[in-house]
C-alpha cells in the first residue's frame, strides 16, 4: 500500500511517497495531474516495489514529463536507487537530487542510512566515508557496490 | 553417469574435478570437442560443463553437436549442460537464446558453493516429478520447512509481507529482507497470472490488471514453500499447469534496461521485469518444468552479514525443461 501526501509551495508542487510500490497503487489517482511547472517527488519511505509497480510509476511520470513539468526526485530511498540504475528511463527525464546511502556496522551489524546530495557524491568520487554507528558507536562502512549503487550517476 | 568438462580454464578444471567427486563420479577432462562428442555418443547420461566465455567457444560446441550427435537427438540432454561464462547474463545473450542452454553459471564459483551446486547436479541427474518438488533436495537435514497454499491472488501481498518480517525475525538485514520479499512477489504473481491456461493452451490472466482477485481452481492452487537451514534460504513457488515458455523466459532475463528503455506495453498487464530481478539479486534460481504438469520456480539466497556480501553471492541460473510422454 502507499501514501502519498501531497504540498503545494509556490510553483512547485511536492508530493511524498510511503509505503510499497505494487499492483493496487494507481498514481493518476493517488497524486492526479499536476498544474505547476514544477514537481518534487521524495521517496525516503518507500520500501519496496515491484515489476508492476515499476510499469505503473513509468507510464504515470511520463505522462508527467509530457506536459513539460520539471521533475526532481529527492531523498530516494534504497529501493528506488535500485530501479535508477537497473532501468535507464525510470526518472522519465527528471533529476535525481538526493539518495540514501546504505551502510552496515562493521562491530553490529547495524544497518544505517545516510543522506547524500549527488553533486556531493560526485564531487568526493563516490568515496564515502565511514560513518559512526549510531547504535554502538562502531565504525559503519558502506554497504553496497560503488559501480552498482551510483551506476546512474555515470550515466 | 559422468561428468565431462571442455574447458581448459584452471579454476573450472579444479572446482568440476572436485565435484565429480563429492558425487562419485567419474570426472573426463575433454580437451576437444571430438572427445567430448566421443564420450557423449557412448553414455548420453553425462553432465557436460563447457567454457562458454565468448560466441565463437559456444558456437563451436553447437556445432560439434550438431555434425557429430545432432542437436535435437535423445543423447543431447541441455538439463545437463552447464554453460559457464565470466560475464553476466544479460552480457551474453548468445547463451541464453542457445537451443541447448540448460543451466548457466557465472565463473564465480568457489568452495564455499560447493554443497548447493552438488545438490543442483543430482537434481540435473535425476529430474524432478510433481511428488519431488521439495525444497529438501537442496537444504541441510535441520532446515525448517513450510508450506502455504494460495487460492487467490490476493493471498499474495500478506503473504510476501509476512516473509519479510520473519526473514528480519531471522536475522536478514531489513534491505535483503525487502528484496526477498520483492522476489516471492514477482514469482508468486507470475505463478497467478502468468501461468493459468485455457484448454487450448491460451494464457487466460494475460490482460487481466494485476490487482483483480483470481480464485484457482481446486486441482490448480499454487505451492507456496520458504526453507532455511541457518546458511541458505530456498523459496519456491509452484503451479500446475505447466505453461512456461522457455524461450520467452530466457527472452526476459537477457534484457538489460541500462542500455534500452523499458517501454510501458499497454497490451499486457505485466511488466516484463520480475524475472531479471529476481534472478539478479539472488544466489541461483532452478526454474523446473513438465509441460503441462508444473513449473516450480526455487530461488536461493545465502544469509550474509551484510548486503554487499548478499549482491556479491555466487548465482546461477538453471532451466529444466522435462516432457512427459502424456504431455
Amino acid at each position: 500500500m502507499l501514501n502519498i501526501v501531497k504540498n503545494q509551495k509556490d510553483d512547485t508542487l511536492l508530493v511524498k511517497m510511503s509505503g510499497t510500490i505494487e499492483e493496487n497503487v494507481d498514481f493518476a489517482a493517488l497524486i492526479g495531474a499536476p498544474n505547476t511547472p514544477k514537481m518534487d517527488i521524495i521517496t525516503r519511505e518507500v520500501l519496496r516495489i515491484n515489476s508492476v509497480g515499476v510499469k505503473a510509476w513509468i507510464k504515470y511520470f511520463q505522462s508527467v514529463a509530457t506536459k513539460g513539468i520539471k521533475m526532481r526526485f529527492m531523498e530516494c530511498s534504497t529501493a528506488i536507487v535500485e530501479q535508477i540504475n537497473l532501468i535507464s528511463n525510470f526518472t522519465c527525464g527528471g533529476s535525481v537530487e538526493s539518495i540514501f546511502v546504505p551502510f552496515c556496522c562493521s562491530q553490529c551489524t547495524t544497518e544505517l542510512l545516510g543522506l547524500f546530495r549527488c553533486t556531493d557524491l560526485q564531487k568526493i568520487n563516490f568515496e564515502i566515508p565511514d560513518l559512526k554507528c549510531s547504535k554502538c558507536g562502531g565504525v559503519a562502512q558502506f554497504d553496497d557496490i560503488p559501480e552498482e549503487y551510483f551506476g546512474f550517476l555515470s550515466r | 553417469m559422468k561428468l565431462i568438462l571442455h574447458s581448459e580454464h584452471a579454476q573450472d578444471i579444479q572446482f568440476f574435478h572436485a565435484l565429480a567427486g563429492k558425487l562419485s563420479i567419474p570426472f573426463i577432462h575433454a580437451h576437444d570437442l571430438d572427445q567430448l562428442c566421443e564420450e557423449l555418443n557412448q553414455d548420453s547420461e553425462c553432465i557436460v560443463v563447457i567454457d562458454a566465455s565468448t560466441e565463437n567457444l559456444l558456437k563451436a560446441f553447437e556445432t560439434s553437436i550438431a555434425e557429430n550427435i545432432g542437436v535435437f537427438s535423445e543423447k543431447i540432454k541441455p538439463n545437463h549442460i552447464f554453460m559457464v561464462c565470466e560475464k553476466e547474463l544479460h552480457a551474453c545473450p548468445f547463451i541464453t537464446t542457445s537451443e541447448l542452454f540448460g543451466n548457466y553459471l557465472p565463473r564465480t564459483f568457489n568452495e564455499e558453493n560447493t554443497a548447493l551446486f552438488r545438490r543442483i547436479l543430482e537434481v540435473s541427474k535425476n529430474g524432478a516429478t510433481v511428488s519431488q518438488l521439495k525444497l529438501e533436495r537442496f537444504l541441510e537435514p535441520n532446515a525448517k520447512i513450510q508450506n502455504y497454499k494460495i487460492t487467490k491472488a490476493t493471498m499474495k501481498l500478506s503473504l510476501v509481507e509476512a516473509l519479510k518480517e520473519n526473514l528480519v525475525k531471522l536475522g536478514f538485514q531489513i534491505r535483503t529482507a525487502a528484496v526477498i520479499a520483492s522476489a516471492t512477489d514477482e514469482i508468486i504473481m507470475n505463478a497467478t497470472f502468468d501461468a493459468p491456461i485455457d484448454s487450448n493452451g491460451k494464457h487466460i490472466y494475460l490482460n487481466t490488471p494485476r490487482n483483480k482477485e483470481i480464485v484457482l481452481p481446486a486441482d490448480k492452487i499454487v505451492d507456496f514453500n520458504i526453507g532455511f537451514d541457518g546458511t541458505t534460504l530456498a523459496i519456491s513457488v509452484v503451479d500446475y499447469y505447466g505453461s512456461l515458455n522457455r524461450k520467452k523466459l530466457l527472452g526476459h532475463l537477457s534484457q538489460d534496461f541500462h542500455k534500452e528503455e523499458f517501454k510501458v506495453k499497454s497490451n499486457v498487464a505485466g511488466a516484463g521485469l520480475g524475472m531479471s530481478n529476481v534472478y539478479r539479486n539472488s544466489g541461483g534460481i532452478l526454474i523446473e518444468n513438465e509441460f503441462g504438469h508444473y513449473t516450480s520456480v526455487t530461488v536461493f539466497y545465502k544469509k550474509t552479514a551484510s548486503y554487499k556480501e548478499f549482491k556479491d553471492q555466487f548465482h546461477f541460473l538453471s532451466l529444466h525443461c522435462y516432457y512427459s510422454s502424456d504431455a
